[in-house]
């Protein structure tokens, strides 16, 4: 009995520590370049029935309703909102999309399929032979690959994705390659695998790879990067109410253990 | 006569269950579209009434005296939750009544089974079919089908459930609500079971449905904490009753029975 209550209050204290988890992450994540912020789901868990509605009585009325204690609530998962996020200033080689599509970035293959991960961190410098690389530790190339050579004066990116080299020795700026963008089904089943890249999974269906301004591919900005979008206000105000319902779902297991031990002690 | 003990257990059997239904509410504030259950107790009739012996002749005293508590139905108070707002398209929230339509696991293997629910929180899946987030089941349209969607277009969805993209109209939502729902049982998952499966009568919906938003539990935290914490007290006070109809039992047995030499 007041050990349903118990359990309830239990299995709320353990979703609300992953919401504050997930919540921390967030606010930890508000300067990260192309940081999309996560948000846990919360559902009721399943119903014991005491009685079914729809009984009929010996009168052959029925009961017009049933009789169940729900047992708590559980995180079913997180979710990424992948709405866009602000606009940075940035140096020459970075790139903002605005609208859908990721980067297509080469990792090795044991941490994304097929060798490939995904980011909308628009950060890219170029690495010693020339080619757009992201600026992170890993260095990792854009793919498909674009190399700029040794002797550029300027690069142009624009907003469809072609990447215009100028030379010395020519005047007229030289398309050295297409920037393509890679989109999902599902964005949301996108696994996260850190250094602001995500990794495909079975969830999110396969990449849909297009070129910026395409279809339904957003565009690209060069000078800009684009921000986190995590709202402060909104993760705050989530921090208030996970804390405090942590707090009352606490004082439920005391008012449970109060019960039992009230019954616990009628027999002297 | 123990009497007093039944009744007193009565209550505490009563007041424990409610705590339990509190306690689920108080656990549920932080889910989406969760409408929370209230429970009631009725008095139990008089022995004299439940045993069916009103022809016997009549006592003043065992007449008026009660015979403890029993349970009644839970209710689920559809009471409309807070909208809040969000930035993801494929949040939607119910204002008013009504409910969407999921395609839930069925009684057997591999059957399905509709549900309806008020969390809108959706997403496509791998194929891009049109599914709960929490448990990836379809949401159906007006006929009962699945509906699928040209990822990555935009779409909006209208406050009758129409669902467009690029500009023309490529689905609507099943957007229902059904004549009684006090029959509605909840099954988890924030999904409820119609009396008859899928073949339940439905009837259109009042409410409207809101694009990136989602509706808060309608659970009130503070009601639902009075409820755990005086569903304890209540239990105190009973077991109380309980020790004074000992005390009495105690006195009757060896106070008033003494033989004094």
């Amino acid at each position: 009995m007041a050990i349903i209550s118990m359990h309830s209050a239990a299995s709320a204290l353990t979703a609300l520590n992953t919401a504050m988890d997930v919540t921390a992450n967030n606010l930890a994540n508000i300067n990260t370049p192309g940081f999309k912020s996560s948000r846990a789901n919360f559902e009721d868990l399943m119903y014991i029935e005491k009685a079914q509605p729809g009984l009929k009585n010996l009168n052959g009325d029925q009961r017009p309703t049933g009789l169940y204690v729900g047992l708590g609530t559980k995180v079913s998962g997180t979710q990424f909102n992948f709405a866009q996020g602000s606009t940075e200033q940035g140096n020459n080689l970075d790139l903002m999309i605005t609208g859908n599509g990721f980067f297509r970035v080469a990792v090795p293959e044991s941490q994304g399929p097929g060798g490939y991960a995904y980011t909308r961190a628009g950060q890219f410098t170029l690495n010693s032979d020339g080619q757009i690389v992201l600026a992170n530790d890993q260095g990792s190339r854009l793919d498909p690959p674009i190399t700029v050579g040794s002797d550029w004066l300027k690069i142009d990116i624009d907003q469809s994705g072609q990447v215009f080299v100028t030379r010395p020795a020519t005047s007229e700026p030289e398309l050295v390659g297409q920037i393509s963008l890679t989109n999902f089904i599902n964005p949301s089943g996108l696994k996260a695998a850190g250094n602001n890249m995500y990794v495909e999974t079975g969830a999110s269906g396969p990449p849909i790879e297009g070129n910026p301004g395409q279809d339904a591919f957003g565009t690209l900005t060069q000078g800009s990067f684009e921000g986190s979008n995590v709202d402060p206000t909104t993760e705050l105000v989530n921090l208030i109410q996970i804390q405090r319902a942590f707090e009352m779902n606490s004082n439920s297991i005391r008012a449970a253990d109060q019960t039992l031990q009230t019954v616990a002690q009628i027999h002297r | 006569m123990n009497y007093g003990y039944m009744i007193g257990a009565s209550g505490i059997i009563a007041a424990m269950h409610r705590q339990d239904v509190a306690a689920n509410n108080l656990a549920n504030i932080q889910t989406v579209g969760f409408k929370p259950d209230s429970s009631f107790t009725i008095p139990r009739e008089a022995a004299r009434q439940e045993d069916g012996l009103l022809n016997l002749p009549s006592n003043a005293l065992l007449e008026r005296l009660g015979s403890g508590v029993l349970l009644a139905p839970n209710r689920i108070n559809f009471a409309q939750g807070t909208l809040v707002r969000s930035r993801n398209p494929f949040d939607v929230a119910i204002e008013g009544s009504g409910f969407l339509t999921v395609a839930g696991a069925g009684s057997k293997p591999g059957t399905t089974e509709t549900r309806l629910t008020r969390d809108g929180r959706l997403t496509l899946d791998a194929n891009g079919k049109l599914v709960t987030v929490t448990q990836g089941q379809p949401v159906l349209d007006e006929a009962g089908q699945p509906i699928t969607l040209n990822p990555g277009h935009e779409f909006t969805i209208e406050s009758d459930g129409t669902i467009s993209q690029g500009g023309a109209a490529v689905a609507k939502l099943g957007f229902v609500d059904v004549p009684s729902r006090g029959a509605l049982k909840k099954v988890g998952d924030g999904q409820y079971a119609l009396p008859g499966g899928s073949a339940a009568v439905k009837t259109s919906a009042t409410g409207r449905i809101v694009q990136y938003a989602t509706e808060e539990s309608g659970a009130d935290p503070i009601r639902a904490m009075m409820d755990v914490q005086e569903a304890s007290d209540l239990v105190g006070t009973t077991a109380k009753i309980m020790q004074l109809h000992d005390d009495l039992m105690n006195k009757a047995v060896n106070t008033l029975g003494r033989v004094t030499a």
